[in-house]
């Protein structure tokens, strides 16, 4: 391909892209690797399954819940430290470190289940994403038997071998 | 009887409240200390193999990308959370451990001068009373000696060694 003509130019420079080399910007999807990191140079990689984001979340879940007792625990622990440890200045400086600790451990549970809901959020979006696309192939399955019914195309019932009756399908 | 008392760091604890001190309640917070430290070092693992691990494994792309980097911050905290609180755990029960010998010997002398049946006064001056036969038949005289080395605590009155409970 030759050099981009002036106005391309000017748009791939803008937006940070190699111009002038006699290379297409490539075109990928926003959540695609970089290119060559696929398999022969063919662009992004993109690998989504739903369990892994379900079972972090769930992990995710059980440090709230952990850093919750923690807290707890830290609190029970000190509960009659005052009473029992008149005269050490020591005592006084540390219900000071352990408030602030508590805090620091609530922070850290509001973290955990915040990224409970965002990597639950993932996986539902996975799994929408999943039934909407397995919906749509299912769509193309039933258009593909209806053609085989009406005699229009002979093989378009192989787009979606589970949509097709057993006699209608196109055995080898 | 004298007795000095020079414990870093604690220099205005009198002896009445060294005696009355309860370590145990010094340990017990440090494991209060200790189980959130313990915690915070189980949740790195669980981030590092069944998070980081995980996504990194099974997934390739901006979202994997983006929750990796966000669950390795998570684990630098739990990390700092593991050493801070953990560093919390020794120093409370190093405390514990450098006042149980000074208050050993405090109970111990506070236990002898009971047995002798002398009186500890609240600034640590000791008095003892008439006992033995002396010059010409007479007893020697009671008296008292003075305290050197361990503070007054007024507020408390004179305390009678050996009631001090274990």
């Amino acid at each position: 391909m030759s050099e981009h003509p002036g106005s391309w130019r000017d748009l791939l420079g803008q937006a940070g892209q190699p111009a002038g080399h006699g290379e297409v910007p490539d075109m990928r999807l926003a959540s695609a690797g970089d290119v060559g990191a696929g398999i022969d140079g063919a662009g992004g990689v993109l690998r989504q399954s739903r369990m892994p984001w379900r079972s972090a979340s769930g992990v995710a879940r059980g440090f709230g819940r952990s850093m919750s007792t923690a807290k707890e625990e830290l609190g029970t622990s000190h509960g009659k430290l005052k009473v029992g440890t008149e005269g050490l200045s020591s005592i006084a400086v540390l219900a000071a470190v352990r408030e602030s600790w508590e805090t620091r451990l609530g922070d850290a549970q509001a973290e955990c289940a915040s990224l409970d809901v965002k990597l639950r959020n993932v996986a539902a979006a996975h799994n929408e994403n999943d039934h909407a696309v397995q919906g749509s192939f299912a769509k193309l399955g039933e258009q593909g038997a209806e053609a085989v019914g009406r005699g229009q195309t002979g093989r378009a019932g192989l787009v979606n071998g589970m949509s097709l009756p057993p006699d209608q399908g196109v055995r080898p | 009887m004298t007795w000095g008392l020079t414990l870093p760091g604690v220099s205005g604890l009198t002896w009445q409240q060294l005696d009355a001190l309860d370590l145990g309640l010094l340990e017990t917070a440090a494991d209060g200390w200790g189980q959130a430290s313990g915690r915070a070092d189980a949740s790195r693992t669980r981030v590092d193999n069944e998070m980081v691990d995980v996504l990194k494994k099974s997934q390739e792309g901006d979202a994997e990308r983006a929750a990796v980097r966000r669950l390795r911050q998570l684990s630098q905290n739990f990390q700092y959370v593991y050493m801070q609180c953990g560093m919390a755990r020794t120093s409370l029960n190093g405390l514990a451990a450098e006042l149980r010998a000074p208050q050993k010997q405090l109970r111990e002398v506070l236990d002898e001068a009971r047995e002798r049946k002398f009186t500890v006064k609240p600034d640590g001056s000791v008095e003892y009373p008439a006992a033995g036969k002396g010059e010409g038949g007479q007893p020697p005289p009671g008296g008292s000696s003075g305290a050197a080395g361990v503070p007054h605590h007024d507020a408390q009155g004179d305390r009678q060694p050996g009631r001090h409970s274990r």
